[in-house]
């Protein structure tokens, strides 16, 4: 699978597209990279990313990773994923515009269409934000 | 993108005790929902932290930098299509030293709540410590 085109992989579109590229992809793990830029809709007028953007990254980063998973499944279209928790979210500071981030994705077992994710983000080798979360598919 | 007036609207702000109650009003035509999702608009969980963030901010008179969120649970989908308008409940506690405040948030309608929110946001322009 080309792992360049990342439309192929989430079910969101723009503008709320917050993952440029699946960087790699192992049995538990991926990873992937975001540029932060102005035209991102969670950059703020200061050019920093906000903490919902982070999250919202790690939340897509995630079900990119899903997505992979359900393609090399054979599925035609990416599941959708909305989700259900945020929990010990932490940031250490907004990125800004220019910097590239890449977010690490380890996933636990999934139970009843719940599957608890945890992502790390950093940026410029240094963890920018760290959270777990919940996703759920409907 | 600027959220106050394009994701949303605030329509009042009241006091219940310690509680400070913002009624808002989504906007479906936000441009957001173009891609969230294509065919079916559901309101981006992370801009109900930003929605819970700009009402604080709004108490405090003062940026807030979200450092920590210790629990949000999104438990009733939310759609601006069957939701128009929502209450924020806002309860906002001093922690530690005084550039650091509590924010726990419910985000509710008549027939549901949509999220439970608690979290640690920092006054901008301070330290960040841990």
């Amino acid at each position: 699978m080309d792992l360049e085109d990342i439309k192929q992989f989430i079910p969101q579109r723009e503008p709320i597209i917050m993952v440029d590229r699946l960087v790699r992809v192992a049995a538990e793990e991926a990873v992937t990279s975001l540029v932060v830029r102005d035209t991102l809709c969670f950059v703020n007028e200061t050019g920093c990313l906000s903490e919902p953007g982070l999250i919202e990254h790690i939340a897509q980063s995630a079900s990119a990773f899903a997505g992979y998973a359900a393609r090399a499944a054979g599925a035609t279209k990416p599941p959708v994923g909305y989700i259900g928790e945020v929990k010990k979210f932490h940031c250490y500071r907004l990125p800004e515009c220019g910097e590239e981030l890449f977010t690490t994705i380890a996933w636990g077992p999934e139970v009843g269409g719940v599957r608890i994710v945890s992502g790390e983000t950093r940026a410029a080798d240094e963890v920018v934000a760290e959270t777990q979360m919940k996703i759920f598919t409907r | 993108m600027k959220f106050k007036d394009n994701y949303y609207r605030l329509v009042g702000v009241r006091n219940e005790g310690a509680h400070s109650l913002f009624s808002i009003a989504l906007l479906p035509d936000c441009e957001l929902y173009r891609g969230h999702f294509p065919g079916d608009p559901v309101c981006p969980g992370v801009c109900s932290i930003e929605l819970i963030r700009q009402c604080a901010e709004c108490l405090e008179r003062e940026p807030l930098f979200i450092h920590r969120i210790k629990q949000c649970r999104f438990t009733v989908l939310l759609s601006p299509v069957t939701c128009r308008e929502l209450t924020v409940d806002l309860f906002l506690s001093p922690f530690g030293e005084e550039e650091s405040v509590i924010v726990s948030a419910r985000i509710c309608d008549e027939q549901n709540v949509y999220v439970e929110f608690k979290s640690e946001m920092l006054k901008k322009g301070r330290t960040i410590s841990g």
